[in-house]
Order: structure tokens, then C-alpha cells, then sequence
């Protein structure tokens, strides 16, 4: 498959436009880099804004039922905030969905393309390449958690804090394991992946080409407002972004995003009372034996997609 | 670049976008040299400020020149801060204004351009607002506190709903003003023409002008706060973690009264260099909105069918 070369934003295009580019920001002369611009900016406000009513509205709903914890304030509060996990998780879920993926999906619809699913490129992609990113993935894990970790120890944040923070995460049981894989794994590997690299970096990557790859790298890792996760969720984002650019098809950061999301909760599970807490420490032997794995499995892959990025 | 015909929402955003991005770094330089050192002046009266606070000790009275030494420093740093934001807004309106209308402008010209009467106008356009806007809220709240303290309900009552009238009367003045500032920045109208001429291009399109307006801000302010939400952390980090040590010293009994003190001695400067930085984002592209929906409403009522746009 030939990949057309990237639009130039201030002279014509130098192919013929594809005829599935139907939408009506593509009929006009708007720029294809405002479009992703006011998308992401414009689905932030909604997700974010809607998500803090949708938790509201779900907290209300679940009930407010005094916490009766027994202990110190850190034990209270970490009561308060089992009661409330269920609500907040359908509140996340139900954000992903209507505030994130249907949004995104209306709007690609409209000013992009009617066949959506070519535009975001859900589209097959060999089963090499999928097992590759996610091995990838995995290998590049514990270097870019290592690096979370560090800044919360620098930061000196207290293990209590970092267990009410984990939560909402963390799986009590079997049945409790099975719904957080749907909320935590399987929902934002649908959603995010659908918006920041099928919509997002899809648009911008017509006219930046692998910039695009750089630009919402950095712009996920800033997404989930979390400064001390902004160096390791931004080399996730760029990881899968890489992926979505290298292969054409969203399944390989679907994939990716899934797997990673997967073993932090399964990595809960297993910690139990304590998760959170300085026991699920990265050893640097393991940040050090994991990523030139990691860096020879992404050249790999490299050399893997290269026919379709000639 | 100067719209002949009106602008859909998409259009509005998209040129919005381009401006930002044809001028961003012209912008950018007119808002350090114009807020920066008001921003420095700023943070450094915060740090002195909070370094006043912390050499109190206990109840004395000798401590209230010391908060009012506070006080001061703050309002001397907010002053030189609301001054300098005034004249960036103004300077890069003139260069929204001069892009849009298809005549490009140095940051040179525009800061010459910036410092003329038309500055002195729109100093005298805010204090008439503050002044104006005070009174229409301020009257109400008067009303209800002096039907609390007379145990008055009729009193109170009537200030409870013009509190609420007095807030829609504000929102509606606001939008029928919005673009009081480009009038005198770039048309050089006089404050109260600015108010009419502002008046008049918003008429009957209220509610699109309040919308967008709307829209725009919550853009804004989320793009702001995604840039600057790891910014606090890395300027503020010595807070941070006084911040959290004073958090685990909770669970062992009374806080340690040092550690809030090394909390507030890393506040001043830090908090007040971030909101410098989040002002300068901010400047550079809040008063592009207004200048695109500017261009719209006047391209709305015809006015670049006639003639071309007034000369700055």
C-alpha cells in the first residue's frame, strides 16, 4: 500500500484528494491541524467537565453512606474511597464511551469521512506484528513505570496516599477483576485508541507525517493530568502512537494499550492490602535487563512495517 | 485574510487556529516584554509577602504592620500585573487586528502602535466597567446585607433577587462589550464610542457571541491547564514535598509547625512565577478570539463589502 505523501497546509494537495474524504471539514478550506486541534480540545472539555458530573451524579446515585472506619485519617479516607469505587468506575466507563468514543466518532463522521472505519483504520494487520508490539510493550513497561516511581519517591509521597490513589484499581476478588478489566483495560484501549490515534493523530499525521507521532505522544501522557506519570504515559503514548503510524491499523496500540493496562491491574490484584505501597517497586536489574529488549523489539517491528511506510 | 463573507463555527475556530499560529511568536514576545517583568514583580512581592507572614510567631500586635506589609506587596505585584496585562492585551489585539486584515505587523510596531492614547482609552474602558459592574453588583449585595443586619426580609429579599438580576444584567453588558478593546485598539474609537461601536455588532447576534464566547474560554482555560498542570509540580516541587511530609506527619499525631513553614518559605516565588507563565499562555491567544469574532460580526454587517478595514 502506498501511503500518500502528507498534505502541505498552505498549497494544494499533490494527489488527488481520496474520494472517501467526504466530510465537510475536508469540502472546505479549514486546515486539517485545526480540525484535530479543536477535536482534542473540544472532546477535552466535554470528557473532563462531563466525567466530574458523571462522578457526582454516581456518587449521589451509589449513596452517601458515612464511612465508620475504624483507625487514623488515612484509613477513613481509604474506607470513603472503597464505598465509592463503584460509582466512580461506571462514571469513567460511561465518560469513555459517550463523552469520548461517540464524540469522536460523530465528528470523523462528519467533517472526515463517511467510511469511519477506514478513516480511524480499524483494519487487519498481521498477527506478527500485533505480538511484536506487544511484546514490545511489556519489555518497555518497567523503564517508563521506573521512572513514575522515582518522581513519587523523590516527591517523598506517602505509601498511604499512593494506596487510596491505586483504589479504584485494585480488584478484591475474581468478579471485581473481570468488571475492572472491562473499565480499566478494555475501555480505554477501545476509546483512547479510537480518539488519539484514530481520529487525532490520523488527522495531524496527514499533514506532519511521524510528527504527528512526537505531538500526541506528549499530548496523551498531558491527557491524563498527572504530572509525576506525564515522562512514563507520554512514552506510552508514543509507543503506541508509533505502532498506529508504522502499521496503518489501530489493532497493534489497541493491543499495546490493553496489555499495559492489564498487567498494572493484574499487578493490583496480586498486591492486595498492598497495593500502592513500596512493595511493588521496579528493581533497576529489571528496568536494565528489559529495555534493550524492548528498544530491539520496536527496531524489529520497525523492520517489519517498512514495506508499508515506503 | 480578512473574511468578506460571515464565518460558520468551524470557519471560527479554524482562523482562530491559523491567527494563533501566524502570530504566536510575535505574541509571545510583546507578552514577555510587557508582562514579564510585571510577572517578575509579581512573584517576587509574593515571595517577600509570604517571607512577612512566616517571621510571625504568635499573636502580637506588632504583627499587624507585618500582614499589612503583606498586603502591600501583594497589591503593588497585582497592580504592575493588571498594567502590564492591559497593555498585552492591547498590543496583541493590534497585531490579531493588522493579521486579519491582510496587513501583517512586527512586534515593533506593534508595541509603538500599542503605546498611544489608544492604551490610555482602554485603561479608561476597564475602570469604567470595574466602576460600572461594581455598582450593579455591589448595590444588590448592600441591600441584602442591610436587610440582614435591620432583620428586614422585605429588604433582604428584594437584594437576594436583584442579586440574581444584577448577575444576568452583568453577563449581558459583558458580551454586548466584548469587543469595546478592538474598537479602540484598532478602529482608535473613544471609550464610549468603542462601547457603542461594540454595542452595535454584537445586536442580534447575542446569543451566538455569548456562545462561542463561551466555548472558547472552556477551550482555552483546558489547554492552559493541560500545559500547566506538570509546571506547577516542577516549579513548586520543594512545596510539594513539604507538602506531602507535612501529609505523613498527620498520621503520627500534631504536624510538625517547621515543615509548614518550609511549605509556605517555597510558596511566593514558585506560585507566582507559574501564574506568570499561565497568564503568557493565556494572553497570547484569548484576545485572538475576540479579534476573529470581531472580524465576523463586521463581516456579518457587510462593512467589507463597502470599504476596507480602518487603519490602525
Amino acid at each position: 500500500m502506498t501511503v500518500p505523501p502528507p498534505r502541505a497546509e498552505s498549497s494544494l494537495p499533490t494527489v488527488p484528494p481520496d474520494p472517501r474524504l467526504d466530510g465537510s471539514w475536508e469540502r472546505s478550506t479549514r486546515s486539517l491541524n485545526s480540525s484535530a486541534l479543536l477535536a482534542l480540545l473540544g472532546i477535552g472539555v466535554l470528557y473532563f467537565n462531563g466525567q466530574s458530573v458523571l462522578a457526582i451524579i454516581a456518587v449521589f446515585a451509589g449513596g452517601l453512606a458515612p464511612s465508620e472506619a475504624s483507625g487514623g485519617y488515612f484509613e477513613t479516607l481509604l474506607k470513603s474511597i472503597r464505598d465509592l469505587a463503584d460509582p466512580l468506575r461506571l462514571a469513567v466507563v460511561l465518560s469513555q464511551y459517550l463523552l469520548m468514543l461517540l464524540p469522536a466518532l460523530f465528528l470523523v463522521r462528519r467533517w472526515h469521512s463517511s467510511d469511519v472505519r477506514w478513516y480511524v483504520r480499524i483494519a487487519r494487520t498481521p498477527m506478527s506484528e500485533v505480538l511484536l508490539a506487544l511484546l514490545a510493550t511489556l519489555l518497555i513497561i518497567p523503564s517508563s513505570n521506573f521512572i513514575a516511581d522515582e518522581l513519587v519517591r523523590q516527591l517523598g509521597i506517602p505509601d498511604e496516599l499512593m494506596q487510596i490513589g491505586a483504589e479504584l484499581f485494585t480488584a478484591r476478588g475474581p468478579m471485581e477483576l473481570i468488571w475492572l478489566v472491562f473499565v480499566v483495560c478494555l475501555t480505554p484501549a477501545l476509546c483512547e485508541e479510537i480518539f488519539f490515534r484514530g481520529f487525532v493523530q490520523r488527522t495531524f499525521e496527514r499533514t506532519m507525517g511521524w510528527r504527528s507521532v512526537v505531538l500526541v505522544g506528549v499530548v496523551f501522557g498531558l491527557f491524563h493530568f498527572n504530572p509525576l506519570g506525564l515522562i512514563s504515559l507520554s512514552i506510552l503514548g508514543l509507543l503506541f502512537g508509533y505502532f498506529y503510524y508504522r502499521s496503518r491499523s489501530l489493532l497493534p496500540s489497541m493491543v499495546a494499550h490493553f496489555a499495559n493496562n492489564f498487567l498494572a491491574v493484574v499487578v493490583l490484584y496480586g498486591n492486595g492490602e498492598n497495593s500502592g505501597s513500596s512493595a511493588a517497586e521496579i528493581p533497576l536489574w529489571l528496568v536494565g535487563s528489559t529495555l534493550p529488549l524492548g528498544v530491539g523489539a520496536l527496531v524489529w517491528y520497525s523492520h517489519l512495517t517498512a514495506r508499508r511506510i515506503t | 485574510m480578512t473574511p468578506a463573507a460571515p464565518m460558520t463555527l468551524g470557519d471560527v475556530f479554524d482562523r482562530w487556529f491559523k491567527l494563533i499560529g501566524a502570530s504566536w511568536l510575535r505574541n509571545l514576545i510583546l507578552a514577555a516584554i510587557l508582562l514579564g517583568p510585571a510577572a517578575l514583580v509579581f512573584a517576587v512581592s509574593l515571595d517577600l509577602g509570604f517571607g512577612q507572614i512566616l517571621i510571625m510567631d504568635e499573636y502580637d500586635p506588632r504583627n499587624l504592620a507585618t500582614v499589612w506589609n503583606f498586603l502591600g506587596w501583594i497589591s503593588l505585584g497585582s497592580v504592575i500585573f493588571l498594567i502590564g496585562t492591559v497593555a498585552a492585551t492591547v498590543a496583541i489585539t493590534i497585531t490579531g487586528c493588522a493579521e486579519m486584515s491582510g496587513r501583517p505587523m512586527s512586534w515593533q510596531e506593534a508595541l509603538r502602535t500599542t503605546f498611544s492614547l489608544r492604551l490610555a482609552r482602554v485603561f479608561g474602558m476597564y475602570l469604567l466597567e470595574f466602576v460600572g459592574f461594581g455598582f450593579l453588583i455591589g448595590i444588590p449585595y448592600a441591600l441584602l446585607i442591610g436587610g440582614i443586619a435591620a432583620e428586614s426580609f422585605p429588604l433582604g429579599f428584594a437584594g437576594g433577587i436583584l442579586i440574581i438580576v444584577s448577575i444576568v444584567a452583568v453577563i449581558y453588558l459583558v458580551i454586548n462589550f466584548a469587543f469595546t478593546v478592538p474598537a479602540i485598539a484598532w478602529e482608535q474609537a473613544a471609550v464610549i464610542d468603542g462601547f457603542k461601536r461594540s454595542w452595535t455588532l454584537v445586536g442580534g447576534n447575542w446569543w451566538r457571541v455569548f456562545g462561542i464566547l463561551v466555548l472558547m474560554s472552556l477551550v482555552v482555560s483546558f489547554a492552559v491547564s493541560l500545559v500547566m498542570t506538570p509546571l506547577y509540580i516542577v516549579v513548586l516541587w520543594d512545596f510539594f514535598q513539604a507538602y506531602f511530609e507535612l501529609f505523613s506527619s498527620l498520621g503520627g499525631g500534631e504536624p510538625d509547625p517547621q515543615i509548614a513553614r518550609n511549605m509556605l518559605s517555597s510558596f511566593g516565588f514558585g506560585f507566582g512565577l507559574v501564574n506568570a507563565i499561565a497568564s503568557i499562555i493565556q494572553i497570547i491567544v484569548t484576545p485572538l478570539y475576540t479579534v476573529v469574532l470581531y472580524f465576523d460580526l463586521r463581516a456579518r454587517r457587510g462593512e467589507f463589502n463597502q470599504s476596507s478595514p480602518l487603519p490602525a
